[in-house]
């Protein structure tokens, strides 16, 4: 099943592509339909690792990240349906799902022997908030690359087959700020629920672990730069090199992190 | 006498030297009327457009005539006379033809298909016979050229693509902004070309229009046309302030939107994109603006070279349009030929009965008292021989004129009997 997932996220994003080049249509809707069914195939397997392992089936890097490439794809499928001409957005989604796939399959997981400190109410509920604040930073970033490109190819005064299939500059900064608007809230609601479990699971409500730490300054950057967007009008191509930048910083939290420090974390 | 056209266009010359070289409209009557003041010009019109500057001329030399344009173009641009030939190209009597109906049917434009040509045609003829530099063969040969181009848009679909600057201005306009609806769109002068892309601007959805000229009477003028407002040229700072697109069309010789102006605007607009479409030649808005963040500039090479893209669906109804002129451009020629087919003989018979004369005398002064008899019978014998010699040539010649090859076989006439 994994194997047909990859398959078909590399179908969407060759077809997406592809249709930068040869304009046909049908090679957009085609993209789509492969996204919608690698989606569907990606879900099928959360569920049936949730019914294996019996809990939330984020208790380990290795599933967080697999959950991680599935709300982005669920977020470019939403993202694509809903607003006009968005569609080359599977293609700049696609390879970042493949990776965080690939990342997941490298990484060790442990499968069972968790620690029972993990089995309370509140702790599906910061990893789904976490997770899902993630997937839409991870939009807002791929709409900011796709905005840089846009930016440009439109800034050298030329129009290539890249500036054709790719949606207009109002909306990508649009996407890329929009994403962060609810992206960020998720985020400082994962934060505080990931304190309320902490105090249920060690007695206190923050600790300084380092992937506490690391959230914290996520969410400070974050703020940082929809302020400088809101008071100041960092708008357009310094707005998304913000988001590309704070992207760059979820990742290292997020996986780097892992690695580097030790925490009680295990992702 | 000999048909050519003379010129440059954005073929054979960059925009650098095109604004150099064209002429205003004021310009254009003395222009006109020095070329015609010239021994080896008779008739001439003069096209100038921010993409072609051509002399269409009737002359009797066409080195010299070719020399001569070719100094007055240089002398417009400040260029020195040999660094301007190597831009330029001379198209003689048939090609001339096919020059001039191809540049009004807009095969010979860059966006190929294009309408505005043929009224910029119609312009250059009508100052031209304002200035009455034109003749009969100028004047045929206009009237043709536009029956031609009207042809062309009517039986072939090159005028159903409707690519053209103004439509790739609003194309570009979605990329940056998304839908149009609601934006506001300021005109820099009042020029036909801008209130094309102010027309196309306004069907895709842009809302508020502001027109802004020198004379503030042609910007209410044609505010009113589009349903818009006019403002005094002053406002022009002001005005970039609140508008999203500009479309700048004016005549100035320097730039009137400058870098450092553009750099403080946009920072107090809190970086809102501002989208500056520079269609004037020379360009009236400083191009490093574009590196300004949430500015974006096109001029009118950069769109010039975007709709070159999408002529290739339009090259294939130009093919069809191409035999349409070659039609017309075969009847044109026979009658240019026919022109001069009568001229030609007349002088043929002229020469040849100087020639009877001069040998008719001769021969009388050397009988010792010739009877009027002998006289009657010399005359009537030298008649007959030159009818007889010249029956061949001229019934050729007057067949030859339907075949369209006249002025070759007129130019050999000429030349072999030094006519």
């Amino acid at each position: 099943m994994l194997v047909l997932t990859i398959i078909l996220y590399i179908g969407a994003m060759t077809m997406s592509i592809g249709y930068a080049f040869y304009r046909d249509r049908k090679l957009e809707m085609a993209a789509r339909a492969a996204l919608v069914l690698a989606g569907i195939v990606h879900t099928g397997i959360i569920f049936m690792l949730y019914r294996h392992a019996d809990i939330f089936p984020a208790f380990s890097l290795k599933y967080a990240v697999f959950m991680f490439a599935w709300a982005l794809a669920v977020g470019a499928i939403l993202v694509s349906t809903i607003f006009k001409g968005t569609a080359p957005i599977i293609g700049f989604s696609t390879p970042l799902i493949l990776v965080l796939i690939a990342v997941s399959f490298m990484l060790k997981g442990t499968a069972r022997g968790l620690s029972p400190i993990f089995n309370t109410d509140i702790f599906p509920v910061h990893v789904v908030l976490s997770i899902t604040s993630y997937g839409l930073f991870a939009l807002s970033f791929i709409s900011s690359i796709m905005y840089v490109f846009q930016e440009t190819s439109l800034k050298h005064r030329r129009v290539v087959g890249i500036t054709r299939w790719l949606p207009s500059l109002f909306i990508l900064d649009d996407l890329g700020y929009k994403t962060l608007t609810i992206g960020l809230p998720l985020l400082t609601l994962g934060i505080i629920t990931g304190a309320l479990w902490a105090n249920r699971a060690f007695g206190s409500y923050w600790n300084w672990d380092p992937k506490e730490t690391w959230s914290l300054i996520i969410w400070l950057a974050y703020v940082f730069i929809l302020h400088g967007r809101i008071s100041l009008g960092w708008r357009g191509r310094k707005f998304a090199w913000g988001s590309i930048v704070c992207f760059m910083l979820v990742v290292f939290a997020f996986i780097g992190v892992n690695f580097i420090f030790k925490g009680y974390h295990n992702f | 006498m000999k048909l050519i056209v003379v010129g440059l266009n954005h073929k054979t010359a960059p925009v650098e030297l095109r604004e150099k070289i064209g002429f205003t409209e004021n310009e254009l009557p003395s222009v006109l009327k020095e070329t015609v003041s010239l021994a080896e010009i008779t008739e001439s019109i003069v096209l100038s457009t921010c993409n072609r500057i051509e002399f269409y001329v009737v002359c009797e030399d066409e080195g010299k005539a070719v020399d001569s344009i070719t100094a007055i173009m240089g002398r417009t641009g400040g260029i020195q006379k040999g660094s301007l030939s190597p831009y330029l190209y001379v198209h003689t009597d048939r090609d001339a033809v096919t020059h001039a109906f191809r540049v009004a049917s807009s095969l010979d434009s860059m966006v190929i298909g294009e309408a505005q040509i043929l009224g910029q045609a119609k312009d250059a003829y009508r100052i031209a016979s304002y200035s009455s530099t034109t003749g009969p063969i100028l004047n045929r040969l206009m009237h043709r050229a536009f029956s031609v181009a009207k042809k062309v848009r009517t039986f072939t679909p090159i005028g159903l693509y409707t690519v053209s600057v103004s439509s790739v201005a609003v194309e570009l306009a979605k990329k940056i902004f998304g839908r149009l609806t609601g934006k506001a769109v300021l005109l820099m002068g009042a020029g036909e070309m801008a209130e094309d892309a102010a027309k196309y601007l306004k069907d895709a959805g842009a809302s508020r229009l502001t027109v802004l000229s020198r004379t503030f009477g042609r910007a209410s003028e044609l505010a009113e046309r589009l349903k818009g407002s006019a403002v005094e040229f002053d406002e022009l700072y002001d005005q970039l302030m609140d508008v999203d697109i500009v479309v700048c069309s004016t005549s100035a010789d320097h730039y009137l939107i400058t870098n450092d102006r553009i750099a403080k605007i946009i920072r107090a607009r809190q970086h809102r994109p501002l989208f500056f479409i520079d269609i004037s030649v020379p360009r009236n808005i400083e191009p490093s603006i574009s590196a300004l963040e949430g500015v974006f500039l096109f001029d009118i090479d950069d769109l010039n070279g975007v709709t070159s893209q999408n002529m290739k669906e339009r090259e294939k109804a130009a093919n069809e349009a191409e035999r349409f002129i070659d039609e017309e451009v075969s009847r044109f020629v026979n009658w240019l030929g026919e022109l001069s087919l009568v001229p030609t003989i007349v002088s043929l018979r002229e020469k040849f009965e100087a020639i009877r004369q001069q040998e008719l005398k001769e021969a009388i002064s050397k009988l010792a008292g010739p009877t009027k008899k002998d006289i009657e019978v010399l005359d009537g014998m030298s008649k007959g021989i030159i009818n007889k010699i010249l029956h061949g040539p001229i019934t050729e010649i007057k067949s030859v004129h339907t075949r369209g090859e006249v002025l070759k076989d007129i130019t050999l006439l000429k030349r072999i009997f030094k006519i």
